[in-house]
């Protein structure tokens, strides 16, 4: 680490350059662009879920939707869903860990023609470990997954943005976004870190005609994921008692069609009688 | 808690900033303090001040991001034979980059000082705590310090921001999971500019100019901010805090 004082003066050429580099962005006119819009989704998952509920919905409304996820038969299964109800779905295998791959579904969208105009990040797990089972490189994996990931997306998404002034880009949060409980030191941090990403993101490229929003998930989500490995548990929730991944995805179609004079960039969602 | 005990005060840096400045308060209260900084000389100018003025110390380099020399650190204060009563944990660096500028080493770097730092040293602090007794029913205290970064994200700073995140919700999470046991673990937020070596040593004089600016009493003193720390490493078990916010008078906020 350089002495303190080369590292301040660093820092503030740094603030300066970057104030001003902020600035001249946010003057420069939008590149005219008439492409057609289209979606990305990582962390599409299977039907019924978040990632896969709002490309359904986006799709309905036209807007071609690339679904992504590591598991092909999840998201073939899911894009082919939409297909079939007269929605344009293309699937594409990412790992939201590679940053190669991210660059290459955002590659795959130009290459087809379209404008990638909405971008949905919905990677992550939740996972219950008490504080003193925590291993340095447990700790690192669910960071990797649950928040850098972010920060990858969210860097090739403004890029691809940018120029055109426009675009919308949603983080799916979790209550554990806002607070660590027991049992979630992991995953309270890492979730905790991708949402100062969206408001450090949402700052400083909001300016610049970009909408970049957190949406903090309170709940079960009644999904493919539960429905697999817990159904009781859903079941345990009463009626209406788990949070619908459809009535979800509605939440995110509005977020996205928000006016520039009016952005949300914090929505919380959660089931009418969870306690909180 | 009059009883002989330990302090352990990870990033300790020059004598004006907020770790010696806990280290010294510490060890005025007659704690047997471990001081913890990458830099022998300035861990060692601090022992200095710490035992002219009467008290106990031990510089130990320490970087707080690897595993051995939180484990040797720790080793340190159990072979000491003290109980370990306090532990602050201060690290982290707000290096401000523009988004599309940053790239994985800063945010990987701001996290191993936040985050993995926070739990590789509080799994240490919290091992050696749970082994030893309990006075008033309290075992021990651990201490993170925090920025106004902490609780939001702006320009400029997505990396640091969502490390600083990360370890509140760590904090918190180990205070709801440890508090029952009898460990006391808090943050607090520091929001404006240390009135320190860090700011005064801004290249050009700027620094001593952003003081100037601030005009009297603008920045928090770090003898000030020790008494803070101090005062929640004090309080009884009936009523902890578990975050605390400190910022000068004229700070807009």
């Amino acid at each position: 680490m350089e002495n303190p004082s080369d590292a301040e003066s660093i820092m503030l050429g740094r603030i300066i350059k970057g104030a001003v580099k902020q600035k001249v962005q946010t003057l420069r006119p939008a590149k005219p662009d008439d492409r057609p819009h289209a979606a990305l989704i990582f962390g599409a998952g299977a039907l019924p879920g978040i990632g896969a509920a709002v490309a359904q919905r986006v799709a309905a409304e036209g807007i071609p939707v690339y679904v992504t996820g590591r598991n092909q038969a999840k998201i073939t299964a899911t894009a082919d869903a939409i297909c079939e109800n007269g929605g344009m779905a293309i699937p594409l295998i990412v790992d939201a860990l590679q940053p190669d791959q991210i660059e290459a579904a955002f590659d795959r969208i130009e290459d087809d023609g379209h404008a990638v105009d909405l971008v949905l990040h919905n990677v992550g797990t939740n996972r219950h470990l008490g504080f003193l089972d925590i291993t340095p490189e447990l700790l690192e994996k669910t960071w990797r997954a649950d928040c850098l990931s972010g920060f990858h997306i969210g860097q090739q998404a403004i890029a691809a943005m940018q120029p055109r002034r426009r675009g919308t880009i949603i983080f799916t949060g979790a209550s554990a976004s806002l607070r660590g409980k027991t049992g979630f030191a992991t995953f309270a941090s890492a979730k905790a870190g991708l949402r100062s990403i969206a408001q450090a993101m949402a700052r400083e490229f909001g300016p610049q005609g970009i909408h970049v929003a957190h949406v903090v998930i309170d709940g079960v989500v009644d999904g493919d994921r539960i429905r697999r490995v817990a159904p009781h548990f859903i079941d345990q929730q009463g009626e209406d008692g788990a949070l619908d991944p459809h009535a979800i995805a509605e939440a995110y179609w509005q977020l996205y069609q928000q006016h520039k004079t009016t952005w949300t960039h914090e929505l919380d969602l959660r089931p009418y009688k969870e306690s909180w | 808690m009059t009883e002989p005990a330990a302090a352990v005060v990870i990033g300790v840096g020059a004598r004006q900033g907020i770790g010696a400045a806990v280290a010294v308060r510490a060890a005025a209260q007659g704690m047997q303090v471990f001081v913890a900084g990458r830099t022998q000389e300035k861990l060692d100018a601090i022992v200095a001040d710490i035992e002219a003025a009467g008290g106990s110390a031990t510089a130990v380099v320490t970087d707080s991001t690897r595993a051995e020399d939180i484990d040797h650190l720790f080793q340190q204060v159990a072979d000491a034979g003290f109980p370990l009563r306090l532990t602050v944990y201060n690290t982290g660096r707000n290096i401000p980059a523009p988004f599309m500028e940053s790239d994985e080493r800063l945010f990987h770097g701001h996290w191993k000082r936040c985050v993995l730092g926070a739990m590789l040293s509080g799994q240490a602090a919290i091992r050696q705590m749970l082994k030893q007794g309990e006075i008033d029913g309290q075992r021990g205290t651990i201490i993170y310090t925090g920025a106004s970064a902490s609780l939001r994200g702006k320009p400029l700073f997505a990396g640091f921001a969502s490390a600083k995140a990360g370890l509140r919700a760590m904090a918190q999470s180990m205070a709801r999971e440890f508090g029952p046991q009898g460990i006391h673990v808090g943050h607090i937020v520091i929001d404006g500019i240390v009135e320190g070596d860090i700011v005064r040593s801004v290249g050009g004089g700027l620094g001593k100019l952003m003081l100037r600016n601030k005009g009297e009493d603008g920045a928090l003193l770090p003898d000030e901010v020790a008494k803070a720390f101090w005062m929640l490493h004090r309080q009884p078990r009936s009523a902890w805090t578990h975050e605390l916010d400190l910022r000068p008078h004229g700070e807009p906020f």
